[in-house]
């Protein structure tokens, strides 16, 4: 069996979406937020937003790790770089975010030396090849990505590599879902839990929504076959008027998840009290900062950081969309001034941000303008209506 | 999947382990490809005891996970239980349809025989089949 083809298998597809429509005759109009932006990628790459019934609507939220990132922090970092003798390394799409004066790509192009790896590791590689430089990596990710960070900090105190530090982003999954329920912004029916941070906190890191909010969770892979299939069993989970962590992408998740990464987290980094997540604001206990014991490589221990706090631009509304207040197409700069060749917010730059996403597969066919776009409600609503306008 | 950085997009790519690292410096090192035949070198470190031949979720470099294929409800299997569940939900449905066409049925004309009861004033039928309609004596 091949576990990424086969589960993009179009007969599969058409079952599955039979069976959530027969579900979904017995259900009110229900809300699933997709916590991982990896799913919102599929929905939109697959244009389930079209093929699922009307009454079931996806929430897109806050699970892309670029997008959730304050300004202030894209600050920071900016001005870490352009410290002397620094090399600041980053992911790629980190590259592409908006500052308040521009991005990392715009402060290497004036000079500063910033370069893009694809693991920690790397990172740590050019550390040991440029001893007379001090090498940050400009961490950030959910739990998927904490693991490595984690490693080469392991890695850096092994090889007593003293000229590599890690300025941490990383951050958690639990309170930003929490804080969503807390809110009124949103009514959820239930979650789709991201796959890959589920195989190293496991399906019990999702207990807490089943026991405090009564809200059902399925976990689930980032296929078409597996996200529908997760949607059926949520469906089938508010229809039976069960609540249960269940588990679709059972290939690589389990209950307890990973217990060695989970260990290797609580070695190398200790939960901040608080911290600002663009949209939601500052959440208790919802990132990471090295530990004391690797606090030699804790850029924020060697570095002054000025710390800055930035407003996101007015005219941008990443924070409503991330909190699923907003669908990317009712931003008031969606597909105008703000676009992935010339981001303003940040959704707008990771293929795992909703607008991203949403721009790119063509489901995006003009803003609303008059009191009946406003009340469309989903993808298949807009795009009725701008096949009327194009009629008319 | 995506055409953006895979570490951000949070990607993770199942690769079948082929080589394990003999440098000591290097021993949680491992190489292997995925489905498309391309090389991967990446930390095994976090998993316990990789075999050659295992298949992993790598992320960033690490290995985060085994790949189980034994516990995978194949397509086949979720189209059958799809099927099946839409059958179900078809025979509950005709069952429903028929309840609803029996209930619509109309109801015979009200005859006034001892045995109906008395649909204004509520009170229980008469056995008495022997009485005779007052309108016929």
């Amino acid at each position: 069996m091949n576990l990424t083809t086969d589960f993009r298998d179009p007969e599969a597809v058409r079952t599955i979406l039979q069976r959530i429509s027969h579900t979904a005759e017995a259900l009110p109009h229900v809300k699933f937020m997709e916590i991982c932006g990896g799913h919102t990628h599929t929905i939109y790459r697959h244009g389930f937003e079209q093929l699922l019934p009307k009454n079931i609507e996806m929430v897109h939220g806050p699970g892309c790790p670029v997008c959730v990132l304050p300004m202030g922090r894209m600050d920071d970092a900016q001005h870490l770089a352009t410290q002397p003798d620094v090399i600041l390394t980053a992911f790629g799409d980190m590259m592409r975010v908006p500052g308040s004066h521009g991005s990392l790509l715009d402060s290497r192009a004036q000079g500063a030396d910033i370069r893009m790896v694809y693991s920690p590791l790397d990172a740590l590689a050019i550390a040991k090849a440029n001893p007379n430089k001090e090498i940050i990596f400009f961490a950030v990710g959910f739990e998927t990505t904490a693991p490595s960070t984690a490693l080469t900090l392991r890695a850096a105190r092994a090889q007593n590599v003293k000229n590599f530090t890690v300025f941490c982003n990383h951050v958690v999954v639990g309170p930003p879902i929490r804080a969503i329920l807390e809110s009124d912004d949103v009514q959820l029916n239930g979650f789709v839990a991201p796959g890959h941070v589920s195989t190293i906190i496991g399906q019990e890191g999702y207990q807490f929504i089943i026991d405090e909010f009564n809200k059902p969770v399925v976990t689930a892979g980032f296929e078409p076959v597996d996200l529908l299939a997760a949607i059926a069993m949520l469906a089938e989970q508010v229809a039976d008027g069960r609540c249960e962590v269940e588990n679709q992408y059972t290939r690589v998740v389990t209950q307890t998840g990973n217990r060695q990464a989970q260990d290797l987290l609580a070695e190398t980094f200790t939960l901040r009290d608080t911290f600002e997540w663009r949209g939601l604001g500052h959440i208790p206990q919802s990132a990471y900062r090295v530990s004391d014991d690797y606090a030699e490589w804790d850029t924020e221990n060697r570095f002054a950081i000025p710390g800055f706090l930035v407003e996101d631009p007015k005219a941008c509304q990443c924070g409503e969309v991330l909190r699923g207040a907003l669908k990317p197409w009712e931003c008031k700069v969606f597909g105008k001034s703000c676009t992935p060749e010339h981001p303003i917010g940040t959704c707008m730059v990771s293929s795992e941000g909703a607008c991203a996403a949403y721009y790119t597969f063509g489901q995006y066919r003009g803003t609303p303008t008059s009191a009946t776009e406003a009340k469309a409600t989903n993808a298949t609503d807009i795009r009725e209506l701008a096949t009327t306008k194009s009629k008319a | 999947m995506t055409s953006s950085c895979p570490t951000c997009a949070d990607e993770a790519t199942a690769v079948t382990l082929q080589h394990f690292s003999t440098d000591p410096m290097r021993q949680n090192l491992a190489q292997g490809v995925d489905d498309a035949g391309n090389l991967f070198s990446c930390d095994v470190s976090l998993l316990e005891a990789p075999k050659l031949g295992d298949v992993v979720l790598v992320h960033a470099g690490v290995a985060l996970a085994f790949c189980n294929e034994q516990s995978v409800e194949e397509p086949a299997q979720l189209i059958q239980r799809s099927r099946n569940a839409t059958q179900q939900h078809e025979r509950n449905t005709d069952q429903q349809h028929e309840r609803n066409a029996t209930q619509r049925q109309p109801t015979a004309p009200i005859r006034n025989t001892a045995t109906q009861s008395n649909h204004y004033t509520n009170e229980p039928p008469s056995n008495d089949h022997n009485q005779q309609p007052e309108d016929e004596t």
